[in-house]
């Protein structure tokens, strides 16, 4: 809601022109930075200072608990609540109850990383500040992008602008809130 | 026929098959490709939708007629052995009796909510025992047949009982003098009270005559017995005492009067009994194969001519006086194989004076019959294994008769006829040309069941009540009398038979039940009522059967035949069909639809030829041709019999019919219009194939055996130097699983191979008690027939003299059942007594149970089949059995429904379900009694014991499925001397 | 250093530009149109296919009793397995960092989802009462029903179920960042409005990018077992029975093959049309489509195998009911349908030695098509002469296909058609950032 810009955005013309302007911005102490690519940069997320990642465990853990649930469900159905003879067949018929299982303990573990994923990028998110930024469109096709946040404690437009340069942004210009 | 040998020879053998196709085949590849290129007709996949309604009986029923029908108003007595006031719900059963073919047989009718919906046999009746047929079991369809005619037509328009009333008054009137010109046709006369209006008929009108025809007569076995004894005489054969049987072309299991009996005295003899184990033998000689002949242990195809010859020459051989001017040695026709056969033959009749049997059928001419009533006096069997006795009902011969009829028709001296209920019209023989004399007919009354050919061509047509209807009574094979009883008011404004005969006699309101109440008046012993009552309740009325009659024969040398018979001409055969019969049962949809013994067609008939003829011709199933005999012609597709005698062929009687009903119309080739008065059963024929073909529904699988031996036979020998040569060499597998617990019973069933005929009876029981549909030729032909039980049927040796084996296949209820364990939903599972049930509202149908079903047992509704809409279907059906839908697989159930009233009945009396008193209804209609059901895990009940005999096997044990229904091998008893030729 | 920079933009631009040009410029053109209405008819078809059937019931269908599976079954399990093909490109290949699967995945993932879609229509079709399909699944109620467990019928349930929503969201989540594209380089609202909605606000932030990676990651290693499962349940189904020719354990590993076999058929009938009339022979090249030829080689060898092993088998084991189902299969009344598979899937897949042949397109369509019929050549053929002649010779019969079993085998290729010919209009067809990395990767890499 502030009324300030949202950021100042600096184009690069090469991944490790990027990556370098990260390092150099950082070693400044500007902390609140972002940066677009059209395609995943090596490295760039940790030097951005990426979180712990925890897409994996979530689908480690979903489908644990859908495998698991399958087999006790199985169980719970053909064994205790209604068992019944079928065939001649125990009613706990274990190698049988296998498969749903396994189909069950992808599924889940599949939706649950999704969710995990788009969760933690805060999606969907249909509005951002940065689509009124024409500049911004050539970040899904050929830019690579670099973003000082105005929330910066160090920000200040002419500091940042000047830094930038320096760092071989072959482009640089406001982008308001 | 060579390289058939061949092949054959190359096989060990017991080497099963099952039908020519293969082994008649052109090369594979071609045979391939006619099979695997669809026929056109198969890409339709629509049904079409009037035949279906019409199969389903859906025709414009009269709403709500069944439902507003109960129990007739007169008193009738329910049978004895059921205890008096059961609920609604409890079915009430009546003994009542039917005629059924040419035979009569007495039924316990069951009846719910006053609706009949069951026959089974009466075991107080002589010709039943308790068991029945499959035609009569599907009596019960006749009764509720929306086809039935429901009120008297003049001219095809609905008139009143009222104005037939006038007319018969008109008609008394007129031949009040003398009756001259006034003419009565029947179907022979069963029931002594139609034998009495009969009298009073004559009495009333002398100059009147009234004919019986009977389009499957028995003409030659009164010929026969009129040469011998000087009068036609009926024969009653005892098999329960013959040791040997020689059947000359008779088929006394299938078709002859009696047969329902005789196929239960004949197992009787054949079960393997006594040490060492002993069984009754068969010998049939016989132009084509019959069940009869199916079961014998010698068979011998023969053309006419041949079997007639050999008949002399055996006769001679076991001393019969010479009945003919002493030509050339009898014998000298015979070649050496015969020769030796004829030597083993006699021998084994003269080793068994006394304990043997000699009948002949109603085909063969009546030299033959008086041969076999010869032989047996030689063999001093007069007595023991058979009766002759002097019917009550005055007798003729039907052709003589319908003849006499025909011609006096055509001079017009015929002014008025009635005919009852006969359909002369369809049947007569072609040469007699009824139907355009009955136009000269100024007045004519046609009475029956149907509006068939006949009523369409009367003045009037008058419905007849069912038998299931109305009063009446009827003498059965042995010469005993049994009443008939309504179990049910009529149905439409109908008359019964004899009400409408009183009307001709004058009476203008008759009564049924007093017209037949009068005839017992005085005679039986039924005067009083208690006594009447009493013969309502048992269903008989005792020793009412006419004592033997006195022998006296005096040799007299032998009519000579007049042989038909030119050569290089086809003997032609004719024959009663085994499901519709001549004609009658045409609109019956179950009748239709049960693969007919022999062939396993359904829904038509075709022309029966042997392999010889086909592969000299260049035949396959279904292809059509032309028959010349006399001067007239017919086409009729053609149907491989294996184990026909050469240069044969036959046509099976009661297709074609122009006015049947929904049913029953436009199905197969009407034979009888090659039918002569001359000769009705035996004639000569040539034959042209005309290049095309009709596919012909059958559900028969066209193939040779590869695989396994499903059915096991042996001989009587083998079993005697070691009872267990059945039995598979490694046990039953054993199973991964632990056995489950099972409950307090443990249902299951053994079916003994040695004592079935493969009649089918058990296809059409199952079908009435579990409210089977039919679904029609079509579906048939693809393979969707709805059978819970089904008879297979398996050949053996040559084609030209194959042996034959039956076997009937319900549900084997596996204890390790494969459809189980693939149901996606459970919706087959297995219950604590042993049985594999079928959870109708929980299938989805997926089918993968059929697939995985090694037995092929169950059935699955393609299509909506079953009839909701029909009232009368509604009004038949088993209330205790539900009505599958579309989609939904079903199967044999052993009854269930038996089962649980049985429960319910034990429960309610704390005790266990006693044994035997659970009877399926494949187990209840059996006339041979092969099937029995109980519970397996006492060691005591009949079906344990039966299990446990050596002869005990269950169908492909290897799979481990652990069937709970079971077989015991089929045993055949040929004479030593001839062991080579089975 | 500035240099190679220059190159990178048009480098991006180049595997960009051309891929969203076919959705936001591109005009539909006359081929497309004609096709398009081609498979409209063949799905109406198939829908007035599916109304007889739910009115009349399956008898409308040439099954009967005992052969009671036919061409719906037949359908389903050739439709699955043509499905498995994408999954296998992008998963596998992807674990596997065949970086050049990049230019396939996109189009070969859309194949499976449609293809996994359409073969779920038949399990379902084919039951007797379709509309209690739900039965399958174990849902609380009044009676304790549940489910039977045992049942391959009920396994597959669960399998198809989990591979078509897999498959989905595999392919809508790696879909995401090229909606971005195509969002951002769309003119009319209509349009940024429409891809703004399905990109869900992406913007290929540098933390985004890692977590988006590791997903990928997991999920291609999730879906690789998934898609072997799945095919093993297929063929499950038919295994789990006792008939002869279906009892065998070769059949999970012999359907896989079969499935990756047909799938690779189909994704060069698709691949080799797409890039000719879509311009796209620079991202889709010649070096992809012999790698695609190698590959259905290589399977294809591997299914032939199995149907080696399978008739050795039969022998080996010497049970007499499989030694008279094989003899049956190869010379009974069906035995052209054996030879006709064996003509197409072993014989014609031969010339694909030839490097000359594997780099003429029209031969390369015209075996892969045959391929993909004598598939389905082979599952009828395992089906029908399994069923036909089961263990009682009495109940022996043979299966005619009725005038609608064909109607549902075409309805449902009208069906797919559809579906991909409007995937080719609406949404990327190649993996636009994908393409991208290994464009930069490439650059970076020193010389």
């Amino acid at each position: 809601m502030s009324t300030g810009p949202y950021g100042c955005i600096a184009e690069f013309d090469s991944a490790p022109a990027l990556l370098a302007a990260v390092a150099g911005l950082r070693t400044r102490g500007y902390s609140r930075l972002e940066a677009y690519t059209p395609f995943p940069v090596e490295g760039l997320a940790q030097a951005l200072g990426a979180s712990r990642d925890w897409t994996a465990v979530a689908m480690l853990v979903a489908g644990a608990l859908a495998g698991a649930g399958m087999l006790a469900l199985q169980y719970y159905g053909a064994a205790i609540n209604y068992p019944i003879n079928v065939g001649g067949r125990p009613d706990a018929s274990w190698p049988a109850f296998i498969p749903p299982a396994v189909e069950m303990t992808i599924l889940f573990a599949a939706l649950a990383g999704v969710v995990a994923m788009l969760a933690a990028n805060g999606l969907p998110r249909l509005h951002h500040p940065l689509f009124d930024s024409q500049r911004f469109t050539r970040a899904s096709r050929n830019g690579l992008l670099l973003v000082v946040l105005a929330d910066d404690p160090r920000y200040e437009p002419g500091a940042v602008r000047q830094a930038l340069l320096e760092l071989h942004a072959t482009h640089v210009e406001t982008v308001p809130s | 026929m060579e390289f058939l040998r061949a092949k054959l020879a190359g096989k060990q053998g017991t080497q099963f098959w099952r039908a020519l196709e293969e082994l008649l085949e052109q090369p594979q590849a071609l045979q391939c490709l006619r099979e695997a290129v669809p026929q056109a007709a198969r890409l339709d996949p629509v049904l079409d939708r009037r035949s279906f309604l019409g199969l389903l009986g859906a025709s414009l029923a009269f709403g709500g007629l069944a439902a507003c029908s109960g129990p007739p108003p007169e008193q009738i007595v329910p049978w004895i052995r059921r205890p008096e006031g059961l609920s609604p719900s409890q079915p009430r059963f009546y003994a009542t009796t039917l005629r059924v073919g040419d035979d009569v047989i007495g039924v316990l009718a069951a009846t719910h909510e006053g609706r009949p919906t069951k026959l089974d046999g009466n075991p107080a009746h002589p010709a039943s025992l308790g068991s029945t047929d499959a035609m009569t079991q599907a009596a019960i369809l006749e009764l509720w047949d929306p086809d039935r005619s429901q009120a008297p037509l003049r001219h095809d328009a609905i008139a009143s009982w009222d104005e037939f009333l006038g007319q018969a008054a008109a008609t008394a009137r007129q031949f009040a003098q003398d009756g001259r010109g006034l003419r009565v046709l029947s179907g022979r006369i069963d029931s002594p009270t139609l034998a009495a209006q009969r009298q009073e008929f004559l009495q009333r009108y002398p100059g009147a005559r009234w004919h019986q025809y009977e389009p499957v007569d028995d003409d030659a076995a009164q010929q026969g017995t009129a040469f011998v004894f000087g009068k036609p005489l009926c024969t009653r054969h005892r098999f329960d005492q013959a040791q040997v049987i020689v059947s000359l072309e008779a088929d006394f299991l299938a078709t002859m009067p009696g047969h329902v009996r005789a196929a239960r005295d004949f197992a009787v003899k054949r079960s393997p009994t006594g040490v060492p184990p002993t069984m009754n033998r068969l010998y049939v000689m016989e132009q084509t194969l019959s069940l009869t002949g199916a079961n014998a242990d010698h068979r011998w195809p023969m053309r006419a001519a041949q079997i007639a010859a050999f008949v002399e020459a055996l006769a001679a051989q076991i001393g019969v006086p010479s009945t003919r001017p002493p030509a050339a040695d009898i014998a000298g026709g015979l070649d050496s194989a015969q020769l030796r056969r004829l030597k083993a033959l006699a021998q084994d009749l003269q080793d068994h004076r006394g304990t043997s049997l000699v009948l002949a059928g109603a085909a063969q001419p009546p030299t033959v019959h008086a041969l076999a009533i010869l032989m047996n006096e030689a063999l001093t069997n007069v007595g023991r294994t058979v009766e002759y006795f002097e019917s009550p009902e005055p007798r003729e011969s039907s052709t003589d008769s319908l003849r006499t009829l025909a011609e006096s028709m055509g001079s017009g001296m015929v002014d008025t006829l009635w005919i009852l209920d006969a359909n002369p019209v369809y049947t007569a023989p072609v040469d007699l040309l009824f139907e355009e004399r009955l136009a000269k007919v100024r007045n004519t009354v046609h009475v029956g069941l149907f509006r068939d050919e006949t009523a369409a061509r009367c003045t009037w047509h008058l419905p007849r009540a069912h038998s299931l209807e109305s009063w009446s009574d009827l003498r059965t094979y042995d010469g005993s009398v049994s009443l008939v009883q309504p179990v049910i008011a009529p149905l439409y404004d109908v008359r019964s038979l004899h009400e409408i005969v009183a009307f001709l006699l004058g009476s203008s309101r008759a009564d049924g039940r007093e017209i037949v109440r009068s005839t017992w008046r005085g005679q039986g012993g039924l005067d009083e009522e208690a006594a009447w009552q009493g013969a309502l309740r048992e269903g008989v009325i005792r020793n009412s059967a006419p004592a033997a009659f006195e022998i006296h024969t005096e040799p007299r040398a032998l009519p000579t035949e007049q042989r038909p018979g030119a050569q290089g001409s086809l003997d032609l055969l004719f024959q009663p069909d085994p499901t519709v019969w001549d004609g009658r049962y045409a609109n019956n949809g179950w009748l239709q639809e049960l693969p007919k013994p022999v062939t396993q067609l359904t829904w038509t008939n075709a022309a029966w030829v042997g392999p010889a003829l086909a592969a000299r011709f260049q035949l396959h199933d279904g292809d059509i041709i032309t028959v010349r005999s006399q001067g007239r012609s017919l086409e009729a597709p053609i149907w491989i019999v294996p184990g026909q005698a050469a240069d044969t062929l036959v046509l099976p009687l009661g297709y074609g019919r122009r006015a049947a009903g929904h049913v029953g119309e436009r199905l197969g080739f009407d034979a009888y219009g090659l039918r002569t008065s001359a000769s009705p059963w035996q004639a000569v024929c040539s034959i042209a194939a005309t290049g095309r073909h009709v596919e012909l529904a059958t559900t028969q699988a066209h193939h040779v055996i590869q695989t396994g031996e499903p059915l096991r036979a042996g001989t009587l020998l083998q079993f005697r130097q070691n009872p267990a040569f059945m039995q598979a060499a490694e046990g039953a597998p054993a199973s991964l699983y632990p056995e489950r617990a099972g409950g307090e019973y443990r249902w299951g069933m053994s079916i003994d191979l040695n004592s079935c005929i493969g009649c089918s009876a058990c296809t059409l029981a199952c079908q009435a008690e579990n409210n089977i549909p039919v679904v029609g030729a079509r579906e048939v032909q693809r393979g969707r027939e709805l059978h819970w039980i089904r008879v297979d049927r398996y050949f053996r040796g040559s084609p030209e003299m194959p042996t034959v084996h039956h076997q009937p296949v319900p549900c084997m209820h596996c204890g390790h059942a494969p459809c189980e364990l693939v149901c996606p939903v459970g919706a087959t599972v297995h219950d604590s007594e042993g049985l594999n049930v079928q959870v109708y509202n929980r299938c989805i149908g997926t089918r993968f149970c059929s697939n995985n079903c090694p037995y092929k047992v169950r059935r699955f509704n393609f299509l909506q089949y079953a009839d909701t809409s029909s009232p009368t279907a509604k009004a038949q059906r088993n209330p205790d059995v539900s009505v599958r839908s579309r989609g939904v697989m079903e199967k044999c159930t052993y009854c269930i429904q038996r089962i649980e009233e049985a429960h319910i009945v034990a429960d309610r009396q704390m005790r266990r379900i006693a044994d035997g008193e659970v009877v399926t209804a494949c187990q209840a209609v059996c006339p041979a009694k092969a099937i029995t059901f109980g519970d397996t895990a006492d060691p005591a009940t009949a079906v344990s014991r039966q299990k446990a005999s050596p002869r005990n096997y269950r169908m492909l044990e290897e799979l481990n499925t652990r069937p709970q229904t079971s077989y015991l091998g089929s045993l055949r008893n040929p004479h030593p001397a001839l062991q080579d030729e089975t | 250093m500035s240099a190679p920079a220059r190159t990178l933009a048009v480098e991006l631009e180049a595997v960009t530009d051309p891929v969203t040009a076919i959705v936001l410029e591109r005009a539909s053109g006359r081929r497309w149109m004609l096709a398009f209405v081609a498979s409209v008819v063949l799905t109406a078809l198939l829908g007035s296919g599916i109304w007889v059937l739910l009115v009349r019931g399956v008898g409308i269908w040439g099954i009967e009793i005992p052969v009671a599976w036919g061409f719906a079954i037949a359908d389903y399990v050739w439709w699955i397995g043509i499905g498995m093909a994408g999954t296998f490109i992008s998963a596998a290949l992807y674990l596997t960092r065949q970086s050049w699967r990049n230019s396939l995945n996109r189009y070969a993932e859309a194949m499976t989802v449609f293809a996994v879609s359409v073969s779920g229509l038949f399990p379902i079709l084919h039951l007797g009462r379709p509309w209690f399909f739900y039965w399958l699944a174990p849902y609380p109620n009044r009676m304790a029903l549940w489910p039977q467990w045992r049942s391959s019928l009920l396994w597959d349930f669960f399998a198809i179920t989990a591979y078509l929503l897999v498959s989905i969201v595999y392919f809508y989540v790696g879909l995401l960042p090229d909606l971005a594209t195509v969002r951002d380089r769309a003119r009319s609202r209509g349009r940024q409005v429409f891809y703004g909605l399905l990109a869900l606000g992406w913007r290929g932030e540098a933390r985004h990018w890692q977590r988006f990676e590791t997903l990928s990651m997991v999920l291609a290693a999730l879906a690789v077992p998934l898609v072997f499962s799945v095919h093993s349940m297929v063929a499950l189904d038919f295994s789990e029975g006792l008939l002869p020719g279906w009892h065998t354990t070769l059949f999970p590993p012999f359907f896989v093959a079969g499935a990756l076999f047909s799938g690779f058929a189909v994704v060069l009938v698709l691949g080799i049309p797409l890039r000719r009339y879509y311009g796209l022979t620079d991202l889709i090249t010649e070096a992809h489509l012999d790698k695609l030829a190698r590959l259905l080689l290589a399977v294809g060898l591997i299914v032939d195998y199995s149907y080696l092993s399978e008739v050795f088998f039969a022998f080996y084991g010497g049970d007499r009911y499989e030694i008279a189902m094989t003899l049956n299969r190869l010379g009974g009344a069906y035995a052209w349908l054996f030879w006709s598979t064996i003509a197409c899937n072993v014989v014609s897949i031969q010339l694909l030695w030839f490097p000359r042949v594997r780099a003429n397109h029209a031969a390369l369509f015209t075996i892969s098509l045959t391929v993909v019929v004598g598939m389905w050549f082979e599952r009828f053929m395992l089906i029908v002469t399994s069923l036909y002649r089961g263990f009682l010779p009495s109940s022996w019969g043979m299966f005619y296909p009725t005038l609608w079993d064909l109607g549902f085998l075409f309805g449902s290729i009208g069906l797919f058609c559809l579906l991909f010919l409007a995937f080719v209009r609406l949404l990327p067809a190649v993996s636009m950032f994908e393409l991208r990395k290994s464009a930069a990767q490439a650059l970076e890499r020193p010389r």
